[in-house]
C-alpha cells in the first residue's frame, strides 16, 4: 500500500518495551498526523526518551509496530532503515555534533553522502540551512566552541539538512537559560511552519511545550495519561496531569524525600 | 569478571564486528572511496606520522641494550662482530613487528577507543546512524584500514631504526667496524624475516584497530565507561598481538 500525504506520518500500535523484567513502555498507541507538532510530555522515568528511541530505530520494542511515513520500521533491517532515515531527521538533546568537524562539515555531512551535489552547490545549501538557525557567521567553528543554544540550533540545521518530512527532537530546552529557550522554540516553529514538517519533540518543560506543539502527549508510567491540545490540557481535571502543569512538588508524581534522620544517628552514635 | 555465557556471547559480537568491518572493506561501492579516502589520509597521518617519533626513539634504545647485553658475551668467545647478526635478526623477525604493535596499541589504539567511546556516549555514533551513515564505513573502516598499511611501514622504520643505533654503539663501545656490522647483519637477515615481519605487523595492525573500535562501540555507560573500555582495549589489544605473534612463530619456524 503506498503513503499518501494525507495519511498518519506516525503510527504507533501496542508499543510495549520492557528493561529487565521492568515495563517502561506499556501498549503505547497514537498517530501522528501531517504537519501536526507534537510534544510528548512527562516525568523523568514515564518513558519518553525509550519511545523517542524506539521511534528513531534505535531501540527494539517487544511488541508492537510503528510505522514511519507509511513504512514499518525495522531495526534489523540495515538498508531499510537507512532509506527510511533519508526522510527524518533527529536533533539530539547534548547536539551529538561530531567535534572532529566544524559545524559546516556537520551540516554537511549527511548532504554529501546522499546527494550527489557538488561541493560547490553543498555548500551553498548549508549556508543557507545554517542562515536559517542564525549560525552562518560561526560556520567555521567547531562544536566546542559553541554555546549550548548555538550547538541546538546547529544541531536543528544538520537534523534539517536533508529537507526531511519528519523531524525527531530530544529535550530542546535542556540545559539553556529561559531567553534561549524561547529563541529555540521560535526557530523550531519557523522551521516547521516554513518547511511543512512533523514535528515531535520529547520536553518536560511545559512553556516550552505550549509555544511549539499543536497537541501534546503525556506518559506516565509507561502508558498515555493524556492526549490533546494544549488548551485540553490546561483545563485537564486528572491530578497527575494538573500536579506537572503546574509543577507543584505535592501530589500523586511524588518526589523523592530524604528518609534517614541523620540527626538521631549523630546524637546516639551506633 | 565476565560470566562464561557473556564471555561467549562477547566473543560472538566481536566476531560478527570484524565480519561487518571486512565486508564494509571489500564490498564498498565506488562512492564510497570518494569518502574514505580523506579519511583514511587523515587516519594514516595521525596513527602514522604523530607515532613516527616514539617507534624511532623506543627502537632505537632497544637497538642500544641488545647490544650492550650481547656484544659483552660475545667479546668473551671473540665473535664481537657477530652483534651486527645478533642484532639483524631479532629486530626484523621478532622485536620490530612487536614493540611497534604494543606501542602503536597503547599510544594509537587507546586513542581510537577513548575517540570513539566518547563519540558513543555523546550520541555521535547514533547521530551518525540516524543520517543513514554507517558508523562502520564511517569511522571504523579507515581506522582499520590506516593501522593495516601504517604498522608495517613503522615496522620497517623501527628496524632501521634499531640497526642504526645499534650500529654505532657496537662501533663506539666495542669496536665493531661499521662496515662489518653491516656485512654481517646483511648475510645473517633473510629477505622472508622482513617478509614475514611486514605481514605479522598488517595482522597485528587490523587486531587493534579491531579490538580498540570494537571496545569503543559496545561501551555502555558514561565517562568512566570510556575510560574502563580504554584499558580494556589496550590490555587485550596487547594479548592478542602476542597470542598471534605466537601463532606465527609456530607456522615460522
Amino acid at each position: 500500500m503506498s503513503y499518501a500525504e494525507t495519511d498518519p506520518v506516525i503510527q504507533v500500535r501496542d508499543l510495549v518495551k520492557e528493561f529487565d523484567g521492568r515495563r517502561v513502555l506499556n501498549r503505547i498507541s497514537f498517530c501522528v498526523h501531517p504537519g501536526e507538532r507534537l510534544a510528548i510530555l512527562g516525568p523523568s522515568g514515564g518513558g519518553k526518551s525509550t519511545l523517542l528511541s524506539c521511534l528513531i530505530g534505535a531501540t527494539i520494542p517487544e511488541e508492537g509496530e510503528i510505522r514511519l511515513l507509511g513504512e514499518v520500521l525495522r531495526p534489523k533491517d540495515r538498508k531499510a532503515m537507512d532509506r527510511l532515515r533519508l526522510k527524518f531527521g533527529v536533533m539530539f538533546q547534548g547536539g551529538a555534533l561530531f567535534s572532529s568537524m566544524s559545524i559546516h562539515d556537520n551540516v554537511a555531512l549527511p548532504i554529501r553522502r546522499h546527494s550527489g551535489l557538488a561541493d560547490e552547490t553543498i555548500d551553498i545549501l548549508v549556508g543557507m540551512k545554517l542562515n536559517q538557525v542564525g549560525l552562518f557567521a560561526a560556520s567555521e567553528r567547531f562544536p566546542d566552541e559553541l554555546s549550548g543554544g548555538m550547538i541546538k540550533r546547529a544541531a536543528l540545521a544538520r537534523a534539517m539538512a536533508l529537507d526531511p518530512a519528519l523531524v525527531f527532537i530530544d529535550e530542546p530546552s535542556a540545559g539553556l537559560d529561559p531567553v534561549t529557550v524561547a529563541g529555540i522554540d521560535d526557530l523550531l516553529l519557523k522551521q516547521a511552519t516554513t518547511h511543512d514538517v512533523t514535528m515531535l519533540v520529547v520536553t518536560h518543560d511545559m512553556q516550552s511545550a505550549y509555544r511549539i506543539a499543536s497537541r501534546l502527549i503525556m506518559l506516565y508510567k509507561g502508558e498515555i495519561l493524556f492526549d490533546g491540545s494544549p488548551q485540553e490540557i490546561r483545563e485537564c481535571e486528572d491530578p497527575v496531569v494538573r500536579q506537572f502543569v503546574e509543577g507543584r512538588k505535592d501530589g500523586p508524581l511524588g518526589f523523592q524525600e530524604s528518609t534517614m534522620d541523620f540527626r538521631k544517628l549523630l546524637l546516639e552514635g551506633d | 569478571m565476565l560470566s562464561p555465557l557473556k564471555a561467549v556471547e562477547k566473543v560472538g559480537r566481536s566476531f560478527h564486528f570484524f565480519c561487518r568491518t571486512a565486508t564494509s572493506v571489500a564490498v564498498a561501492p565506488k562512492k564510497e572511496w570518494r569518502f574514505r579516502i580523506p579519511l583514511l589520509i587523515e587516519q594514516i597521518l595521525r596513527a602514522g606520522l604523530m607515532s613516527t617519533p616514539i617507534v624511532l626513539l623506543f627502537a632505537g634504545l632497544v637497538g642500544i641494550i641488545l647490544v650492550l647485553q650481547t656484544a659483552f658475551q660475545l667479546a668473551q668467545f671473540g665473535r664481537v662482530e657477530m652483534v651486527g647478526a645478533l642484532v639483524g635478526v631479532s629486530v626484523t623477525r621478532e622485536m620490530g613487528p612487536l614493540m611497534t604493535a604494543i606501542i602503536v596499541s597503547g599510544r594509537v589504539g587507546a586513542a581510537f577507543t577513548a575517540e570513539l567511546g566518547t563519540m558513543k556516549v555523546n550520541d555521535e555514533i547514533l547521530a551518525a546512524e540516524t543520517m543513514a551513515i554507517d558508523p562502520i564505513q564511517f569511522l571504523v573502516v579507515p581506522r582499520f584500514l590506516a593501522l593495516i598499511i601504517v604498522l608495517p611501514c613503522l615496522t620497517t622504520l623501527s628496524d632501521i631504526s634499531a640497526l642504526v643505533f645499534a650500529l654505532l654503539t657496537g662501533a663506539s663501545l666495542f669496536d665493531v667496524p661499521q662496515m662489518t656490522f653491516m656485512g654481517v647483519a646483511q648475510d645473517w637477515i633473510q629477505t622472508s624475516d622482513i617478509l614475514v615481519g611486514g605481514l605479522k605487523s598488517a595482522v597485528f595492525g587490523a587486531l587493534i584497530a579491531h579490538i580498540c573500535c570494537f571496545e569503543a562501540f559496545h561501551l555502555k555507560g558514561g565517562a568512566s565507561s570510556v575510560g574502563t573500555a580504554t584499558m580494556r582495549a589496550v590490555v587485550l589489544s596487547m594479548v592478542a598481538v602476542l597470542a598471534a605473534d605466537a601463532v606465527f612463530a609456530y607456522f615460522t619456524i
